[in-house]
């Protein structure tokens, strides 16, 4: 619930100020992975997504972090479904500014 | 084209060189080439989901001088996601066409493999149930792996495995392999030496 209050809230922002853009990060905490060969399947299916500007996987702590274009960003249930459809399990969703 | 018997849930060439992800992800190709003590072999296959991947294999065995060519798929049956680990098992299965001796007869394949694997311990058995026109045969294969390092994201991974592969209609029945494998994005490369001195090379890319 709070983290969709906060997409909610920055979806808002990025609708009315225009003028203050900024670059928004999603982070999640990754079960199963163990290797980099693997974890590309990340990569490859995020990248295919228009918001995103980049994916920073980090193997030691098991956490992605997405970086969405300036003004934009994808749901967490949206984002969760990609992590799923990649083969791999998420938890524990997080947006930054 | 003369087709001698009718296909039914068959074997077929497929190398018991474990594959490292039968699947690949969503969208993605994957294409390999092999050659180990007894055949050269050449594979394409995509993957629609993660979940399952159709393919083409070209594979030519050199101890009784026959080509086939195959259609296959790969499925995930189950997949353990944990936080330190991932477990996985496949199923297989394809058909084909052999050709030797220049008759054209069908031919197939089905098998099973499991994985389970940390940053550092791979452990993976397979089994295949082969048809090449005759009495179907059986191989099975284990590996265990070792990663001497932990390495990041865009590092390449070492792993120092050793493969046992049981074929026991072979007049060596039981061979084992030592081998490494590199792994460094989408590329994986294996490279061994059997006990019996024979040539190990896997090559896989995906796109």
């Amino acid at each position: 619930m709070k983290t969709q209050f906060k997409t909610l809230v920055i979806t808002a922002a990025v609708i009315f100020m225009p003028a203050a853009s900024f670059a928004a990060t999603m982070k999640a905490d990754i079960s199963g992975l163990v290797c980099a060969f693997c974890a590309q399947s990340l990569e490859k299916v995020f990248m295919k997504q228009p918001e995103v500007e980049e994916i920073k996987v980090d193997l030691d702590s098991k956490l992605v972090t997405i970086i969405f274009k300036e003004g934009q960003v994808i749901s967490t249930e949206r984002a969760n479904a990609l992590i799923t459809d990649a083969g791999y399990a998420a938890q524990n969703f997080r947006i930054e500014e | 084209m003369k087709y001698t018997h009718s296909i039914y849930a068959l074997a077929l060439l497929l190398p018991l060189a474990a594959e490292a992800r039968p699947v690949s992800y969503p969208g993605g190709w994957t294409g390999m080439v092999s050659r180990d003590a007894d055949r050269d072999d050449l594979e394409v296959h995509y993957s629609p989901t993660a979940r399952y991947a159709l393919g083409y294999r070209a594979e030519y065995d050199r101890t009784d001088n026959t080509t086939m060519h195959s259609l296959f798929s790969n499925y995930l049956l189950k997949r353990w996601n944990n936080p330190e680990s991932q477990g996985n098992i496949y199923l297989r299965g394809g058909v084909g066409l052999l050709d030797r001796d220049e008759n054209t007869t069908g031919a197939g394949f089905y098998g099973f493999q499991a994985d389970w694997e940390t940053r550092q311990i791979f452990t993976s058995y397979e089994n295949t149930v082969r048809y090449k026109g005759d009495d179907p045969s059986f191989a099975q294969a284990a590996r265990v792996g070792f990663s001497p390092i932990l390495t990041g994201y865009d590092e390449v991974a070492p792993w120092l495995m050793l493969e046992v592969k049981h074929e026991p209609e072979s007049t060596d029945p039981v061979t084992l392999t030592p081998l490494l494998r590199l792994m460094y994005h989408t590329t994986m490369l294996e490279l061994g030496a059997s006990d019996q001195g024979d040539v190990m090379l896997h090559l896989m890319k995906r796109f």
